[in-house]
């Protein structure tokens, strides 16, 4: 099973040079826990950084709230596993449990964001029966990519 | 920052669902209200433990390995709660201070801690809840 058969497309994004403040708006208005952080090259989404709530979290712990302050480059992680949608899930999957991470952008062979891949998506999809009971719609059909400016 | 409590953070509206009540149920919750945690109380009110999502997912699947659909329908409508939560959930109280409360929470690795009086349930706090103080903070 490819990547792209099953990653969400709908991926909420943010640029680098955002506040603190944009960044966790956006979260709560997507009802997101994460970011891509992205720059725009040719008007291409290229992650270049993932920003979470569990980051916010430390940042309003150590060193208090002066979101405006702040940016996303601040506090981002850019250490990023890359994964392509052409990638095996599996072979995915091993590599985001050896480096610890519950979430990956996915890219296509352009290197531009295409969407994200959670193991909880991934368990999602796995239980067919959930999906059933819920009428959550089968991951593997293609949404057009959301990006916000 | 530091005069700040856990109950100038945490969601008091914490949807919670009884222990005896079944897995499809805590699925529509789930589903409905779109949270990834949800403490489970007894008939008074009082924390007997907390479910999330992935245990959910989990369940389902473990019940689901070789059996026709029809069938796990019925596992999960005949499975409690209570069996599939975890019984050794670590809570705060109200008057707790924020910056413990969130330690807590960065090491809890269930990101989510129900806020008990007595050990009554009275609200929870979460990561979610902590991005929402950003956002009220730059909005003042």
């Amino acid at each position: 099973m490819k990547i792209r058969e099953i990653c969400n497309r709908d991926v909420a994004v943010i640029g680098r040079k955002e506040s603190l403040y944009e960044a966790a708006r956006r979260m709560r208005d997507s009802h997101v826990g994460s970011l891509v952080v992205i720059d725009e090259k040719e008007e291409r989404p290229i992650p270049v950084g993932i920003l979470t709530d569990r980051d916010i979290l430390i940042q309003v712990l150590s060193q208090g709230v002066s979101p405006r302050g702040i940016s996303v480059e601040d506090i981002m992680v850019t250490d990023l596993l890359a994964v392509r949608d052409e990638d095996d899930v599996f072979e995915t999957i091993q590599q985001m449990r050896k480096k610890g991470v519950r979430r990956v952008p996915v890219v296509d062979s352009t290197g531009t964001l295409v969407g994200i891949l959670t193991l909880d998506d991934l368990l999602e999809f796995l239980s067919k029966e959930l999906k059933n009971l819920s009428g959550i719609s089968s991951l593997g059909r293609e949404r057009e990519a959301v990006t916000h400016p | 920052m530091s005069e700040l409590k856990v109950r100038d953070l945490m969601t008091e509206k914490v949807y919670s669902i009884r222990e005896d009540e079944d897995l499809a149920r805590l699925n529509d919750l789930m589903s409905d209200i779109r949270v990834r945690h949800v403490p489970v109380v007894d008939k008074e009110g009082q924390l007997m433990g907390l479910v999330s999502h992935r245990d959910l997912l989990r369940s389902a699947l473990h019940l689901e390995e070789g059996l026709p659909s029809s069938q796990v329908r019925d596992l999960l409508k005949n499975t409690a709660v209570r069996e599939i939560m975890v019984t050794d959930v670590e809570t705060t109280d109200p008057n707790e201070d924020i910056r413990e409360a969130g330690r807590i929470l960065l090491e809890n690795k269930l990101g989510c801690l129900p806020v008990v009086e007595g050990n009554g349930l009275v609200g929870i706090l979460t990561e979610a809840d902590f991005v929402k103080y950003v956002v009220e903070e730059g909005e003042s």
